[in-house]
């Protein structure tokens, strides 16, 4: 018996559907857990990297 | 523990290498966007050439403007950007040269290849074999500088502009190489290994993700370490670039079905690519607010910066492009808008407003900075966003328009209930007033670009005699340091906040999240039967037909005609019967299209005599007064090449095509059979004589063919029943 038998039979295209609400519940804890007011102050440095002065137009 | 000092300098020699190509191909591409523009306004600027006819040029246009104005910029920005957040010059400069010359030959064999009708027909995936493994080797060339410089880096933490460029790195590997899995049938002639509804969830699994993965997550880096330097602030929320990046990583991948709406695809496959897509409007609008707040306090910089103007206007581009994509995405909207000039407007409001204006945005930022003089003229710049912006509104504005009539004329019913416009070229006639505002739009936008191009050239005119290379300083990344406690955070943030001084464990996740989310969607597809219901009548093309199809790809006839009838009462009004998915299994590759600048061609097999094909290619004005298909001349006068009638036949029988062995043997021998007969009718319907072993008459079989198996007998479905749908 072949996989796609095996997939055809099982009508496995509800994964696509299961994964979906998955994906959904996942981005709703990760949108909880980024906004933690806990979580705010390790992010404050990496905000500032692009900024570190060290491509300034030369003067000549 | 004391740390040890290293001094580094930056090679900001191949940055301004990329950003010259860049310009350059910027105005290679636009212009050839204006030749295919005035084509539609009036086809007489297809010249009777077939180097320069329409659908041999657009790929050039499409392939041009992404892979090499876009993909130049997206080096530029990825070299310049990743020395300095990794404080550490480019693992090796001779990797960088490599890339650099390795990139602009692929980009100048596109240029040979497209015109001289050496395609595959998919979407922004035309170049043939040789040319994408080019691609792929120079991309791994490419990552391969990028993940050295990553491993020798002396900053810790990867800001989020990497991230980005990593996503980039790593969705593009997997898309180019599962989209273009072939079989070789000659120097340049291949055909994917999938076929029909298949092959066409593939390609809209890459095209969307080409969108996403190349003219996004790329140009979203650009973004993030662009914008905070050109407004001198910091990014408005860090926490904010977190979401924005994973949800778009993670949901963009699926989106890819929402291209093939009401089509032969699987109504399940194409329901959750409209969810997924809808879903895409949040962690796309976060980006865009994280970008436009970044500006908090500094709006006046904008009234007089116009590095700012122009990322402001991109920014507020890709707002308006990622709230009409998920709208474009609902099936309902859909109906309306597909195969239209919608589309199109859709696709310029994010290529010339989004990724056009934040190219030119850092070009302008970058140019003072690389050539260390100042820019030339700032007035210049100033005139260069503002006939932009109107070339961009002119061009969006008319096209919009052209959409919505064409959408609505085509499904219009009159009191009787017919249609009100049967003729199709009632509805390309009324379009042509839009199309030459298109071109005005057009050619402000390249005029806008011709004004860089002196600023530029001004610019690198009073650079120094021999550049200034500063030397920098930084603490080595030692190991202790580089496995070293994350700076805190709690939960997952915190975790978050380790991965992002672990690059592999942070690739390893990006490609997790691809490599999932596509599996979920094509696995299903491939692996369940009643996806695709076979029909007992459905057979092979015939050696000559299948060199037809063959000609038909080579012509780019599928840039402007669809093989696919929707179940929609207006198109079956118009077309005939719905397109079903067991009639496509033979077709390597599918040609459904994506757009209807001339009518469906599925069921034109038997609707005219071959005459009428003749006189059609040779000056469709002849049979269809107005309309703006090019003619084909030369297809009456090129023979067809037998010995890859031959080739091609073996091909598809390696595919898995059930060809009768003596099929493959005498491919040749049997295509000029039906070739003679073709061309003994033609002459007796009053047609010219000596075309049977012509161009034209391989096509004619082919044309004559197209969705005629189904009328030979009842459908009988094997496996599941029904449409799939």
């Amino acid at each position: 018996m072949k996989l796609s038998d095996v997939m055809s039979a099982m009508e496995l295209h509800v994964f696509a559907e299961v994964a979906f609400v998955i994906a959904a519940a996942a981005f709703a804890a990760v949108v909880v857990t980024t906004f933690l007011r806990r979580n705010r102050e390790p992010f404050e440095r990496a905000r500032l990297m692009p900024l570190t002065g060290d491509d300034e137009v030369i003067d000549r | 523990m004391t740390e040890r000092i290293e001094r580094f300098v930056y090679d900001d020699a191949i940055v301004r290498m990329f950003m010259l190509a860049t310009l350059v191909w910027g105005l290679v591409g636009t212009l050839v966007g204006l030749v295919i523009a005035l084509q539609l306004a009036n086809p007489m600027f297809n010249f009777g050439l077939p180097w320069v006819s329409f659908g041999r040029l657009r790929p050039l246009h499409t392939n041009a403007v992404i892979f090499a104005f876009a993909g130049n910029a997206i080096f530029t920005a990825v070299y310049y950007s990743s020395q300095r957040l990794l404080k550490a010059r480019m693992w090796s400069d001779l990797l960088s040269r490599l890339h650099f010359w390795g990139w602009q030959g692929i980009i100048v064999a596109a240029a040979i290849t497209l015109p001289l009708g050496l395609t595959q027909s998919k979407e922004y995936a035309e170049l043939e074999w040789p040319v994408d493994v080019a691609i792929a080797l120079v991309w791994v060339l490419f990552a391969v500088n990028f993940f050295g410089t990553v491993a020798r880096r002396r900053e810790r933490h990867l800001y989020v502009a990497l991230w980005f460029y990593i996503a980039t790195i790593v969705a593009i590997t997997v898309l180019h190489v599962l989209n273009n899995l072939v079989v070789v049938a000659g120097p340049f002639k291949s055909y994917p290994i999938y076929a029909g509804v298949q092959d066409a969830f593939m390609q809209w699994w890459y095209g969307h993700n080409a969108v996403a993965f190349f003219l996004t997550t790329p140009f979203l880096g650009m973004m993030y370490y662009f914008l905070p330097k050109a407004a001198n602030r910091p990014i408005f929320s860090y926490r904010l670039s977190i979401l924005h990046f994973w949800t778009l990583v993670f949901i963009y991948i699926w989106a890819g079905p929402h291209h093939l709406h009401y089509t032969a695809l699987p109504a399940w496959a194409s329901t959750l690519g409209m969810l997924f897509s809808v879903m895409l409007w949040m962690p796309s609008w976060g980006g865009m607010i994280n970008g436009l707040l970044t500006l908090r306090g500094a709006w006046h910089k904008v009234t007089e910066d116009p590095v700012l103007k122009f990322f402001v206007v991109a920014i507020t581009f890709y707002g308006m492009s990622t709230f009409e994509g998920p709208l474009l995405s609902i099936k309902s909207v859909n109906a309306l808008s597909h195969y239209t000039d919608w589309t199109i407007a859709h696709v310029h409001a994010g290529a010339l407003g989004w990724v056009g204006f934040m190219i030119f945005g850092m070009m302008y930022w970058l140019l003072p900075r690389l050539f260390q003089a100042e820019l030339w003229s700032r007035r210049l710049a100033e005139l260069h966003f503002w006939i932009g912006t109107v070339g961009i509104l002119l061009y969006i504005v008319a096209i919009y328009a052209a959409g919505l009539t064409q959408g609505l004329m085509w499904r219009a019913f009159d009191e009787t209930g017919r249609l009100a416009y049967p003729d199709f070229i009632e509805t390309t006639v009324r379009l042509i007033p839009m199309y030459w505002v298109r071109v005005i739009g057009g050619s402000l936008y390249i005029a806008g670009l011709v004004l860089l191009g002196v600023n530029v050239l001004m610019t690198w005119r009073a650079r120094p005699a021999r550049y200034a290379e500063p030397v920098h300083e930084a603490p080595a990344l030692t190991s202790a340091r580089a496995a070293g406690p994350a700076a805190g955070g709690a939960g997952w943030a915190g975790w978050h906040r380790r991965w992002e001084g672990l690059p592999l464990t942070f690739s390893v996740w990006v490609a997790v999240a691809v490599a999932v989310a596509s599996l979920f969607e094509i696995l299903p597809m491939f692996l369940i039967q009643s996806n695709v219901p076979t029909i007992a009548s459905v057979h092979p093309y015939s050696p000559l037909e299948l060199a037809g199809r063959d000609i038909y790809v080579a012509e780019g006839c599928n840039n402007c005609h669809s093989q696919m009838i929707r179940p929609i009462r207006a198109e079956t009004m118009r077309y005939g019967e719905y397109s079903k998915p067991g009639e496509f299994v033979y077709d390597h590759p599918f040609l459904w299209g994506s757009r209807r600048i001339g009518p469906d061609l599925q069921r034109v097999g038997g609707k005219y005599p071959h005459l009428w094909h003749v006189r059609h290619m040779q000056d469709p004005r002849s049979t269809t007064p107005q309309s703006i298909m090019p003619a084909y001349p030369w297809l009456a006068r090129d023979h067809v090449d037998w010995r890859a009638v031959g080739r091609g036949v073996r091909a598809q029988v390696t595919l898995g095509v059930p060809y009768p062995r003596d099929t493959a043997a005498n491919a040749a021998a049997l295509a000029k059979t039906q070739g003679q007969q073709i061309a003994g009718e033609i002459v007796q319907q009053g047609g010219p004589a000596g075309l049977e072993e012509t161009k034209m008459v391989a096509l004619i079989a082919y044309l004559q063919r197209l969705g005629t198996d189904i009328k030979q007998t009842t459908a009988t479905a094997a496996g599941a029943g029904g449409p799939g749908r």
